[in-house]
């Protein structure tokens, strides 16, 4: 165990500075950051609409309503999870993060991602599959095709404390004409607290 | 950088101070936090009394149900994962399982899923070009999280009461149905969480 300081009975060894760096240490242990969700997806000449999750668990979207086919696609985040309970308030952070790669062809329109709240849409057959749609949208990160290889965009840290708990997701979306574009996409939905 | 108070040569330290700062990490500490993840769709639209999957961690589709608790041959993701206490220095850490669901249009008046951690043992390969095996018995003691009756078009979220971080060793997800074909298609998300125990 490797404390900042160990206090004694003396009086002389507590120093001001001590009982800062004290807090200084708490709140690192807040500010770092948890990976929630993880996705990958990529396409060639394509427009797409999906949930992305992990690589080969992306499901597309038709019409805004999606057929749940691949559990990764969504996580479940609560922000009370995330809240502690002193002032000053620290509040429940998420965060996007993605890189882009490509081919040597820069055509096409942009590329979108970003983090969705879902919710059931309800609507399945019997012994069908389960259909959401968005509930909350949150800012999206955009990479334009000519975007070099590489390239890691991040959104700002969204406020989550006004959220409730529930099934999120990141959905990414590329629209219109990709000649000959060939693109890559990572990244990691990040939680933490944070004042 | 939040801190409680900050502290100068001002005489202004009291003794709720002190207790606001430990409060403080001790909150930090006790906050669940994510371990592991793994999830998939289960299709339960077929009779499945008393019925066992285990969950891969990269699984795409449908789980595939069995009669036992025995996984009979291991090709592909195996969704097992190590669990080390070493790598939790401090104090004793406590876990959780919590199991998400979205649930189709239709209700699951007659089903129980118990949802828990597994202890994983290999199996001894058989010959030439067998595939290998993995063994698991019961869930551990404690981990179960149970989702009872979901009705139609439910979203959320049970949790398994608390237990110990279990000894050094391999484990995975699984799942006991009970029930009869109910037409329901349920998508879940289970974790393993931990935090410290309160002091």
């Amino acid at each position: 165990m490797t404390r900042v300081t160990t206090f004694t009975a003396s009086p002389d060894t507590l120093l001001p500075t001590e009982l800062n760096n004290i807090q200084d240490d708490a709140e690192e242990l807040l500010e770092q950051r948890h990976i929630l969700h993880e996705f990958s997806s990529s396409g060639i000449n394509t427009t797409q609409d999906r949930y992305v999750g992990l690589p080969n668990q992306n499901h597309t979207i038709t019409a805004s309503v999606a057929e749940v086919l691949f559990a990764n696609c969504w996580f479940w985040y609560d922000p009370a999870q995330w809240k502690t309970s002193l002032l000053p308030v620290r509040k429940p952070r998420l965060m996007l993060r993605a890189v882009y790669h490509r081919g040597s062809t820069t055509a096409g329109t942009s590329i979108s991602v970003g983090l969705r709240r879902i919710q059931n849409a309800g609507g399945s057959t019997a012994a069908g599959l389960p259909r959401v749609t968005d509930s909350v949208t949150f800012t999206a990160l955009t990479f334009s095709p000519s975007d070099a290889s590489g390239t890691v965009k991040t959104t700002t840290a969204f406020d989550m404390s006004g959220e409730i708990a529930g099934p999120y997701a990141v959905r990414l979306i590329v629209t219109g004409t990709h000649s000959g574009l060939s693109w890559n996409l990572q990244g990691q939905v990040l939680a933490w607290t944070q004042e | 950088m939040a801190r409680t108070k900050t502290f100068a040569n001002s005489g202004s330290l009291l003794p709720a101070d002190l207790n606001l700062m430990d409060t403080d990490v001790e909150d930090i500490l006790t906050q669940w936090r994510p371990y592991h993840r793994a999830g998939a769709m289960m299709i339960t639209h077929q009779d499945y009394t008393n019925k066992f999957t285990y969950f891969a961690s990269t699984t795409t589709g449908g789980v595939v149900f069995t009669d036992k608790i025995v996984i009979p041959g291991l090709f592909g993701p195996s969704g097992v994962f190590r669990i080390d206490p070493n790598d939790f220095a401090g104090r004793k850490r406590r876990c959780r399982i919590a199991v998400s669901y979205i649930n189709n249009s239709t209700a699951h008046p007659n089903h129980i899923m118990s949802f828990g951690l597994y202890p994983v043992t290999y199996g001894t390969a058989g010959g030439a070009d067998s595939i290998p095996t993995i063994v698991t018995t019961s869930a551990m003691g404690g981990s179960t999280a149970r989702l009872v009756a979901p009705v139609a078009n439910g979203v959320g979220r049970v949790t398994s009461g608390e237990f110990p971080l279990p000894q050094k060793g391999d484990y995975m997800f699984g799942v006991m149905v009970t029930g009869p074909n109910e037409n329901g298609n349920i998508n879940v998300n289970i974790e393993l969480e931990t935090r410290a125990a309160s002091s």
